[in-house]
């Protein structure tokens, strides 16, 4: 981000991640048999099937500071989603520990809580909630939410018939517009028609420029470069790169260039 | 504006300000008066200064003991999520009533046919003996169906809302804790009937009623906390659907809802004491019926009973949630 405050890296990191590894444990769906469970309870043994585990992060750390813009790179399955949900605090660590300062909106999901019967306005308090805002914040962003999300009246439509990018709009529209100091993107700018992304992606930089701190997640290298002044590189449960954007964006198509 | 001269426009216009009613000197202009009067009520609220003593109503004094509960480290009534909880149950209602004509109605039909059915069944066929009957099964049935119709929905509460419970961070007591009241606002909507069968009937309601919230309140724990256990177990024991519905199903045979509890042999009446809800209908039967004050037996029954469950809903929670959304 702009690195014209020399005291950036002095402050105090919103969010500190530490050794942080996330292991996750998986039952075959194989049946077992109601006289294996039963004779396994009775020696205390209380899990059912075989047992498989699997490492979705390995002993990450980093820190990320305010203002920062920050984009997190990785193939399918390189523990983005996972990585994001620890700071969402939506999964707890497996092993390390997670600081987070101040409130985070985790954007993983657009319109989170919506309901097809419940019109557009209904749904924005609705989701408003959903996301952890109260009356009074939502009523202060209601003219702006209203203002780019580009419905009109056909706010008092029930959603469900909405187009795809209509809700993606009014989705957006109250994501952004009710945020925390610290915002968590998860590829949800890959959505809506081609005006609208360029209008989303303008959107989160006038907030990072506001001063919120940024975490964005994405497949797209040419994106970080752009957009990022930071970029995490994920492979393999592991972390390979942490540094400026254009490099980051570079070591993320080397590594994925065979593939 | 157009040349509105009306008469004695000119004159209220030259008045000197500091006219005084020539008819009570001691008093100001009633003109004068009216204005400032206006100024007062047209004057935007004053917004309270940031920490400044509000007066606090029972209700606000309430919430803020109830947010100070928290046992654990578990928000136990929601109070953190109170918004969320507000609009979750709004949504619930609206989207039960709406697109549907009779709208509420349907919500209290269930209840009413199935009180016409017993009705039918135990006062004519079987030719039950016992006054104001047909509040006594109405008084059952709805307070019964509160109860069953909560835990039965909140069963798959956690489950049902895998799609947000993955993706935001939420408490997850908040989605047993929105379907609860969710029913038992139903269940106060359905209150004017009960009353007014009462009244019509002419039964011995009387100052007991205002016992009535300490039950109902009971039996809202206890549906809730068995939604919190149910819920959480429901993610690791698919079966529970088809065992709770036999279950529900004998639970309500076993408890006096449509037939009174001295009609059990005495040597039985313990049982009453195992079931929870048994307790808590046999008063509301009581104050809707006869009018009698609550037992020493339901008052504490009840108590017991709602705090036992809510421990059990505590420490499951407290167990099992740590690991639970992953495993949704």
């Amino acid at each position: 981000m702009k690195t014209s405050e020399p005291s950036l890296n002095q402050r105090q990191p919103v969010i500190s991640v530490r050794n942080v590894s996330k292991r996750f444990r998986f039952w075959d769906d194989r049946p077992t048999s109601f006289k294996t469970v039963l004779v396994n309870a009775l020696r205390g043994n209380f899990e059912f099937g075989s047992k498989r585990e699997f490492d979705a992060l390995k002993d990450i750390s980093f820190d990320i500071y305010p203002g920062e813009f920050v984009g997190i790179m990785g193939r399918n399955g390189a523990g983005k989603s996972t990585l994001m949900k620890l700071l969402a605090g939506i999964y707890q660590p497996s092993s390390g520990e997670i600081q987070v300062n101040g409130q985070i909106a985790p954007l993983i999901e657009l319109g989170a809580g919506f309901h097809p019967e419940l019109s557009g306005y209904e749904n924005i308090f609705l989701n408003a909630a959903v996301l952890g805002f109260g009356r009074a914040a939502t009523e202060e962003a209601l003219p702006q939410i209203l203002e780019f999300a580009e419905l009109g009246e056909k706010i008092h439509m029930p959603i469900k018939n909405y187009s795809s990018g209509m809700l993606v709009r009014l989705g957006f529209s109250v994501a952004t517009h009710l945020t925390a100091p610290v915002i968590l993107i998860d590829e949800i700018l890959a959505v809506g028609d081609l005006a609208f992304q360029q209008k989303c992606i303008a959107k989160v930089h006038e907030l990072n420029k506001a001063g919120k701190t940024i975490v964005l997640i994405t497949h797209s290298p040419d994106d970080v470069a752009r957009h990022c002044g930071r970029c995490i590189v994920l492979n393999q449960a592991q972390k390979v790169f942490d540094d400026r954007a254009s490099e980051g964006a570079e070591v993320y198509r080397r590594l994925f260039a065979s593939v | 504006m157009r040349d509105a001269r009306a008469p004695g426009g000119r004159a209220s216009r030259d008045r000197p300000t500091h006219y005084q009613n020539p008819l009570s000197p001691c008093c100001p202009d009633p003109t004068a008066l009216t204005q400032k009067a206006m100024a007062i009520t047209t004057a935007p609220a004053q917004p309270l200064p940031e920490g400044s003593p509000r007066p606090l109503s029972l209700a606000d004094r309430l919430f803020t003991l109830l947010s100070r509960v928290k046992p654990f480290g578990i928000d136990v009534f929601c109070t953190s999520k109170k918004y969320l909880i507000y609009n979750m149950v709004g949504r619930n209602l609206k989207v039960k009533y709406r697109r549907s004509i009779l709208g509420l109605f349907w919500t209290l039909a269930h209840p009413l046919s199935m009180t016409a059915i017993y009705y039918f069944v135990f006062k004519v066929v079987l030719k039950v003996q016992m006054p104001h009957y047909l509040v006594f099964m109405l008084s059952g049935i709805l307070t019964w169906g509160f109860f069953a119709s909560s835990v039965s929905e909140g069963l798959e509460s956690l489950v049902g809302n895998i799609g947000l419970l993955t993706k935001i961070p939420i408490p997850i007591q908040v989605f047993p804790f929105a379907g609860t009241l969710t029913n038992l606002s139903t269940w106060v909507f359905s209150l004017p009937i009960l009353l007014g069968a009462a009244v019509i009937s002419g039964t011995g309601m009387g100052w007991s009623i205002v016992s009535l919230p300490y039950f109902i309140v009971a039996l809202f724990v206890m549906a809730y906390s068995l939604s919190v256990t149910l819920g959480i177990a429901f993610v690791y024991f698919r079966d529970l659907r088809h065992i709770l519905n036999l279950i529900l199903q004998a639970w309500f045979y076993a408890t006096p809802v449509i037939y009174n509890a001295d009609m059990i042999p005495p040597k039985y009446h313990w049982i009453l004491f195992l079931n929870p809800v048994a307790k808590p209908i046999t008063a509301v039967h009581g104050l809707f019926v006869d009018g009698r004050w609550p037992t020493d037996g339901e008052w504490i029954m009840t108590g017991v009973w709602a705090f036992a469950l809510l421990l059990v809903a505590l420490f499951t929670h407290k167990k099992f949630s740590g690991g639970l959304i992953e495993n949704l």
